[in-house]
């Protein structure tokens, strides 16, 4: 209720008092007035009676009645006047009261935290709180104006109507505005204000800021938007991730099973829901997963990383190997379930295993090799010491060992292009001739079937034929222009007939036309020993050496290696 | 120094000559020299060799652990040769301690085994501490 009306309320329930009091003194002053004018009476009549004793002596008794009435009413009068002066201290007290109780209103009013707008039944502003300032272009001064008058930061046009709903239904009206300044939202409640005898007396409009609340409510809504979408998310993350996921619960029955697992398990996803584990999967697998999903339930600790291994029906053929990790769901300080993550490793763990024998594959290559650069470095480190022998001129001696470590590399490099297996018997009498590349075809020829030699007897024929070349480039064959060296290949012994070891094919290096030989060389030369000692050795082979008065023949029996270009030595 | 029957196992002929002329140098030549298990299996049914030089690989996938075996049957002492490391290690340790000589050898090396082999012999001891040292790796 505004200050001001209640003030009014109260000066008009004083008012009654008030004039009841001013009549009394009214008439105690004209009794007063009559008093006087009686005592003048009186004194003018004493002086009469003087004239007159008898008279005054009656009159006396008279006045004397009237003073008794006069004295009787004024101690009445005196009564009325303390009674009212009670009374009027109490509505002075009563009034203070009132206008304590009035500047509380106000401060409060003042000093109020919302915004609130009185409005008269015209719409004539009655008071307002100092927030609604934000909302309407407003003063002291304008209290009795109409609110259509004032400038308005709201968006709002429908007052009118919303009030006159307040009043029809008695109910507050409800009504979302916003300040289009500030942009920020209230909810406008109006309701209708009546007197005590229930007439329309105004209207109350209180605006409640709900900017906030609302920007609250929107997150909200966004918040729950964006959880329904995680959800979803997980939810397809679950159903298309390659990792098989479930659930099962404290009867072994599965509550949950994502696409992954079941077609792990080789059965659909509704094939599960309610099936216990041993129903539906192979023994194996079956009885290590039950084992795991008891212990858990007992333990409630979660066990990561298990290996699983064993058919399924989707497969029953391929063992799959599983690492799988074990959840236990608790509720109420109970594990209800068990969650389950399995990735199938098969693949990863035969990976695994070709690495690894990939690994010792390699490793036995790299044995092989050093095995073979040392053998290798052994050949020069004896070849340089052989050579060494006869030799006086470190020139000399240096041509002729980098000539056979030539010979040497050419053998490495035939062995080379075929994984170290093989070599063709062919190929190292081209090789070897290649020096001599004018005479090939014609004073080296070669006659009968090619021979696929294994890398020992290849190594071995490589530096023995590059010995025979040399020898006849130096006093044999090749030293003149007509002499011819006959390179002839035989396979001696049918493979049926032939005992284990019985050498099997022949080749014969025979020398025609070369400078005549008188006297046959001595073999002490580097040369002479190492074709025969070499022969004999790397093919195994029986060499049989002779000088001919035509030139040198060497005829080697050996065997053939049936592995030979199939696998290494 | 004695002249000790020295039998010399090496499929290569140029390795087993530059073993030849090695131990020639330094006086000894009573040498047998063979290439295959079966040459070397045959000769020491005829001969009791002082002393053995093992090539480990023999080529053809067969290697010299039979003779090995054979040899320890006999009291010959002998020690291996080879291109393998430890590392690579592809000798098996069932003969026990071996003497072993890594490919490519130094002269001095193989003479020295074969000396303390033959003092040994000379003075009617067991084989000598020196054919059971592990060689040094010299990679």
């Amino acid at each position: 209720m505004p200050s001001t009306q209640c003030a009014k309320n109260l000066q008009a329930r004083n008012h009654p008092v008030s004039t009841k009091v001013s009549a009394l003194e009214i008439e105690c002053e004209r009794l007063r007035t009559q008093l006087q004018s009686a005592l003048k009476n009186f004194t003018d009549t004493v002086g009469q009676a003087k004239s007159s004793d008898l008279d005054v002596t009656f009159f006396i008794g008279d006045i004397q009645d009237v003073s008794e009435k006069l004295e009787e009413f004024h101690s009445g009068l005196l009564a009325i006047n303390s009674k009212l002066e009670t009374k009027n201290s109490g509505f002075q007290e009563e009034n203070e009261l009132l206008t304590y109780a009035n500047a509380d209103w106000k401060y409060i009013f003042e000093s109020a935290n919302t915004s609130i707008l009185f409005l008269d039944v015209n719409f004539k502003i009655r008071d307002f709180t100092p927030l609604i300032r934000d909302l309407f272009c407003i003063q002291r001064q304008d209290i009795g104006r109409s609110i259509f008058d004032l400038k308005s930061h709201l968006n709002y046009s429908t007052l009118r109507a919303d009030a006159m709903k307040a009043d029809a239904t008695s109910r507050t009206t409800e009504r979302e505005v916003e300040n289009a300044t500030t942009g920020k939202t209230f909810n406008l409640y109006i309701k209708r204000h009546q007197t005590l005898e229930t007439r329309l007396d105004g209207y109350v409009l209180s605006f409640v800021d709900i900017t906030e609340p609302k920007a609250l409510a929107e997150t909200a809504l966004q918040n729950e938007r964006k959880m329904t979408q995680q959800v979803l998310e997980l939810e397809h993350l679950y159903e298309t991730t390659p990792v098989g996921l479930c659930l099962v619960d404290r009867d072994l029955k599965w509550i949950r099973v994502n696409e992954s697992l079941a077609a792990m398990n080789g059965y659909s996803i509704q094939a599960h829901l309610g099936v216990r584990i041993k129903d539906l999967l192979l023994p194996d697998i079956s009885n290590q997963a039950s084992k795991i999903y008891r212990r858990i339930f007992a333990s409630g600790n979660p066990e990561l990383g298990l290996l699983l291994q064993g058919a399924t029906s989707a497969n029953p053929k391929r063992i799959v190997h599983s690492i799988v990790d074990f959840y236990p769901i608790w509720q109420d300080g109970v594990v209800f379930a068990v969650a389950t993550c399995a990735r199938d490793v098969t693949d990863e763990t035969e990976m695994q295993k070709h690495i690894k024998q990939q690994n010792i594959q390699k490793s036995l290559m790299l044995a092989e090799l050093q095995h073979r650069v040392k053998n290798t470095i052994t050949i020069v480190s004896s070849i340089s010491l052989l050579l060494l022998e006869g030799a006086d001129d470190v020139v000399v001696y240096q041509e002729r060992l980098n000539d056979r470590l030539e010979a040497l590399s050419r053998a490495h490099d035939l062995l080379t292009d075929s994984y170290w297996s093989s070599a063709h018997f062919s190929d190292i009498i081209s090789n070897e001739a290649s020096p001599y590349t004018d005479k090939i075809g014609t004073s080296v020829r070669m006659k009968g079937p090619d021979f696929i030699l294994n890398a020992s007897q290849a190594m071995g024929s490589v530096m023995a034929i590059h010995e025979l070349m040399t020898n006849a480039a130096k006093y044999g064959a090749l030293s003149n222009d007509q002499g011819y060296i006959m390179i002839t290949t035989s396979h001696t012994v049918n493979d049926a007939d032939a005992s284990e070891g019985t050498p099997n094919a022949r080749f014969v290096w025979k020398e025609h036309g070369g400078p005549k030989i008188v006297t046959p060389p001595s073999h002490t030369g580097f040369g002479s020993i190492v074709i025969k000692r070499v022969l004999e050795s790397d093919l195994n082979g029986i060499v049989t050496l002779e000088y001919h008065e035509d030139g040198l023949s060497i005829q080697v029996d050996f065997l053939l290696d049936e592995d030979a270009g199939h696998s290494t030595t | 120094m004695p002249n000790t029957k020295i039998l010399i196992v090496e499929d290569n002929a140029l390795i087993s000559m530059l073993i030849e002329t090695t131990l020639k140098s330094d006086g000894h030549t009573d040498l047998a020299a063979c290439h295959t298990i079966t040459k070397a299996m045959e000769l020491l049914t005829r001969i009791k060799p002082q002393f053995a030089i093992l090539d480990f690989n023999l080529g053809g996938g067969s290697n010299s652990i039979p003779i090995a075996h054979k040899l320890t049957s006999m009291g010959v002492p002998f020690i291996l040769l080879s291109g393998y490391t430890e590392g690579t290690g592809i000798i098996p340790y069932d003969l026990g301690e071996v003497g072993r000589l890594k490919k490519p050898f130094q002269k001095r090396q193989l003479l020295e085994y074969t000396r303390a082999s033959v003092e040994c012999i000379s003075l009617g001891i067991d084989a000598p501490d020196i054919l059971n040292e592990k060689p040094r790796d010299e990679c």
